[in-house]
């Protein structure tokens, strides 16, 4: 177990302020989960906006086929199915949701 | 693990409702528990027992009772976000003398001392915004 947060993101990365805000926020180590539309920042070159830390990004599989972007998503990012987002809850010892 | 959820969005306008119940169906396969489901804000709305869910829609509110059925899940729709928007159990309409109680069944109103009492005995809170 980590003793880091998790950032669950539900919105996509045109509500910049909810992004801002979660990046100001950031430590080394945390993880950041996208899912429902911010899966769409998952995409290309998106997730640079976070490469000023030592993260792990994920992705939810659902959301990304459901919105049939799954040839779009990153290299950096690590797509993970719904019982693997349960398994990270746990695995980070606090989450924090941005919406 | 003991987990508690609190639920934010409307049924009508977010995805959020229906990803913390798949999240709640995969928990209980991997074998934690749940401590409480919190209905905070608009995701009241979706309690009223006069909602109609078109034919071709998936009525997620019978989804959560069924579930709950099964797995003996602790319902919680926060009091106050329900009655300013309507959603009255019995004993709410006679206190506010309304002529009608909407509030489905499988559900309960109480306070946020709840969802204190959530936090305080669950490992971990996830929350699902709108």
């Amino acid at each position: 177990m980590t003793s880091s947060t998790l950032h669950i993101i539900n919105k996509a990365a045109s509500n910049s302020q909810l992004y801002r805000d979660c990046l100001d926020s950031l430590h080394d180590d945390d993880g950041v989960i996208f899912i429902e539309s911010a899966v769409y920042t998952a995409c290309g070159a998106e997730p640079e906006m976070f490469s000023n830390f030592n993260i792990t990004a994920y992705a939810l599989k659902t959301d990304i086929l459901a919105r049939g972007i799954q040839d779009k998503i990153s290299e950096k990012i690590t797509v993970v199915d719904d019982g693997e987002f349960v398994e990270l809850c746990c695995l980070y010892k606090k989450s924090v949701s941005w919406f | 693990m003991i987990f508690s959820l609190i639920i934010y969005a409307s049924q009508t306008a977010s995805q959020s409702e229906q990803s913390a119940l798949r999240f709640t169906r995969n928990a209980l396969q991997q074998g934690h528990t749940f401590h409480r489901i919190f209905f905070y804000g608009d995701t009241v709305t979706s309690m009223s027992n006069l909602k109609i869910t078109s034919r071709d829609e998936i009525d997620i509110t019978d989804q959560w009772l069924e579930l709950a059925k099964e797995t003996d899940l602790d319902l919680v729709v926060c009091i106050a976000a329900a009655v300013k928007r309507g959603i009255l159990d019995q004993q709410e309409s006679k206190r506010h003398q309304k002529s009608a109680a909407n509030l489905k069944e499988g559900f309960c109103l109480s306070g946020l001392g709840q969802l204190a009492d959530a936090i305080i005995h669950s490992d971990r809170v996830i929350t699902f915004g709108n």
